[in-house]
């Protein structure tokens, strides 16, 4: 029984894992992570791919091999770090004599003590993390989820340089607090998130979009923002008084001609009772009559804006900065009489 | 200007050669004198390369570290750097003839990549992408330089005690000795850069670590230099084990600088 608590707490142990744990880090970085059965299928064959999903390489960081490796590697640096403790108080009441130096004899206690902070901080987070994205053109209002607040997309502007080259992606939002009417306003760019309810709000993506007004008389009855090509929530507008009638923005094309400029011409197609009725075509703005219905789709660009809360990040950072202090400790700040940290036994 | 740089940079590459020939010299001859031109061609050589990635800051008004370009000549800069600071404070030329053909063959690799100052794209416009990429240069110098001791230690053990170049190589254990604080010096600058990029992928991403593979290698990397720094607290496994991990931890660092680029999928895809 001892001999096993030695073993668990040993500096061989560590150096296996360690091994195991870079060997098992490279060879997933191999294999492209998050892929359906099929895609690695035809990458690798039906034999290979079962055995690559058997082993779960398929999301091999977060698989029950990988969080069990990491897991002894915690229970390594836990049991060495408490049963060397009394060495390392020992040790450095010896060398205290030898002026303030001798801090660093307590380098690596402090740098496994980092790690093991690092590594928690990160396991939390992972397991807590909330996540969610709002997305839109400017003008439209999404509720949230997570933390019920309604986002309004006031603005979104690609800020270009002279030789028009994207220097930076900008998004003006309204956050108002349906509970209580309050607003607060904030902006979001590409290495600039704001914070929003305790959520931290990145700019993350961009591309085209349409805008479809339906107006009845000249008076709007509805409207919704279209992605191209995506599923049935966000590329297809239904007819609210027609329910025959359907839209999907069928995507982008891009018109070339000779000593012209480049053209974007936008496609929907239209389906009455799930079946194709008619394709429309339109370079920018176009409209389309159904009966007294009028059906306006304008072109638009939408941000979308990831919304992540990792309350254990900052523990993480902590872990980072102690396991650095550890090191420089360990590497430089050693009494001077010895060259190395080495640990006598 | 930039034809300026390319005047520098390509009469530095042929400096490093000459560097190089000279050192290889130096052994081949065993003449002390030898080693002492090299000596003054390299540092020569390496004040016209840092000329050039002045003149390249200023025209880009940016730290010229923000392609594989640049980060190539960058790299070469700091290994041909740390190598003559460790070759004077240890007194060890040999050192040089280990040293200079990496630096040659970064240099080489960098003359490949385009040399156009490209606008940056927003999420690599960050106060931490200095930070992120300096600390990285400084880590891959000291861990070339630690990999080229790793490879002098383990051909030491070869060599008769009473030749030219035992004399000029300090005895296994000394090799063994400035190995280790070069790793150390590396090492922690890797830890430098592994949690800048962290707080910058924060950002930038929205997360602070994703397992993209230059992440993922860049902690490969991280992890066999932490197994080199245990194997030394070991005494049978302290010179040679822990030199051949010196070796294998630089293969790592080359892979995820160049070969991460090349042959996985990843959001890193700049330098
Ligand atoms: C995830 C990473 C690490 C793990 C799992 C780990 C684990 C261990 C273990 C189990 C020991 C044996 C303790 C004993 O003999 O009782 C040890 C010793 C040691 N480790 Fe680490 N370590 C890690 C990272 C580091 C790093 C980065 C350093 C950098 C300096 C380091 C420095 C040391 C030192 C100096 C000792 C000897 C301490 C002593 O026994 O007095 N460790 N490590």
């Amino acid at each position: 029984m001892k001999k096993i608590w030695k073993f668990l707490s040993s500096m061989k142990f560590a150096v296996a894992l360690l091994i195991l744990l870079a060997a098992a880090c490279a060879l997933s970085s191999l294999v492209e992570q998050g892929l359906t059965r099929e895609a690695y299928a035809a990458r690798y064959g039906e034999s290979m791919a079962n055995v690559l999903l058997a082993l779960q390489v398929n999301d091999a960081y977060h698989s029950i091999w990988f969080i069990a490796l990491s897991g002894f590697l915690c229970l390594n640096l836990i049991l060495c770090s408490v049963i060397r403790f009394p060495f390392f108080l020992r040790r450095y009441r010896r060398e205290k004599t030898a002026g303030c130096r001798a801090i660093g004899l307590w380098g690596a206690w402090v740098c496994h003590l980092g790690i093991l902070l690092l590594i928690a901080g990160f396991a939390l987070g992972q397991m807590t993390l909330r996540e969610t994205t709002v997305w839109g053109i400017p003008g439209d209002t999404r509720r949230m989820e997570e933390t019920g607040l309604d986002i309004t997309i006031d603005d979104f502007r690609t800020e270009t340089r002279e030789d028009a080259s994207v220097a930076q992606y900008v998004t003006d939002i309204t956050v108002t607090d349906p509970a209580t009417g309050k607003t607060e306003k904030a902006s979001v760019s590409v290495n600039w998130p704001a914070e929003v309810g305790g959520f931290h709000l990145y700019q993350n993506n961009t591309g085209p979009a349409a805008r479809a007004v339906v107006t009845r008389n000249g008076s709007e009855t509805q409207r919704k923002t279209l992605l191209p090509q995506q599923s049935m929530a966000e590329s297809v507008l239904g007819l609210e008084d027609r329910p025959e009638y359907a839209f999907y923005f069928a995507g982008i094309r891009t018109m070339r001609e000779e000593g012209q400029e480049d053209r974007t011409l936008y496609l929907y197609d239209l389906y009455k009772n799930g079946i194709l009725e008619q394709s429309y075509y339109f370079f920018g703005e176009g409209s389309v009559e159904i009966g007294e219905d009028r059906i306006t789709f304008t072109p638009e660009t939408f941000t979308l804006l990831v919304a992540r809360e990792d309350r254990f990040a900052p523990l993480a950072f902590i872990g980072g900065v102690i396991t650095l202090a550890g090191l420089a400790m360990a590497f430089y700040l050693q009494p001077k009489k010895k060259e190395t940290y080495h640990a006598e036994r | 200007m930039q034809n300026a740089e390319n005047i520098l940079f390509t009469v530095s590459m042929a400096g490093y050669f000459a560097a190089m020939a000279l050192y290889f010299l130096f052994i081949a001859m065993k003449k002390e004198k030898t080693a002492k031109i090299a000596g003054w061609v390299q540092t020569d050589a390496l004040l016209l390369h840092t000329a050039a990635l002045v003149l390249r800051g200023i025209e880009a008004g940016r730290l010229p570290m923000t392609n594989q370009y640049e980060f190539a000549t960058c790299f070469a800069w700091a290994l041909c750097l740390v190598s003559l600071i460790f070759m004077r404070k240890y007194r060890f030329n040999v050192l040089g003839a280990f040293a200079m053909p990496v630096v040659f063959l970064m240099m080489g690799y960098a003359a490949m990549q385009s040399r156009d100052i490209k606008p940056l794209m927003p999420a690599l416009q960050s106060g931490w992408l200095a930070f992120h990429v300096s600390t990285a240069i400084i880590a891959y110098g000291a861990f070339g330089v630690s990999a080229a001791l790793g490879a002098i230690f383990l051909m030491r053990g070869r060599m008769k005690e009473e030749g030219f170049l035992a004399r000029h190589i300090p005895d296994a254990d000394r090799v063994d000795q400035i190995a280790y604080r070069s790793v150390c010096l590396g090492f922690l600058f890797l830890t430098i850069t592994i949690i800048t990029g962290a707080i910058w992928a924060e950002r930038a991403w929205g997360s602070y670590w994703s397992w993209d593979p230059k992440e993922t290698w860049s902690l490969v990397t991280w992890i066999i230099y932490a197994v080199y720094l245990h194997l030394r607290l070991r005494r049978g496994w302290k010179g040679k084990a822990a030199a051949v991990f010196a070796v294998i931890g630089f293969i790592c660092v080359i892979f995820t600088y160049i070969g991460v680029n090349t042959f996985l999928p990843g959001i890193h895809s700049y330098a």
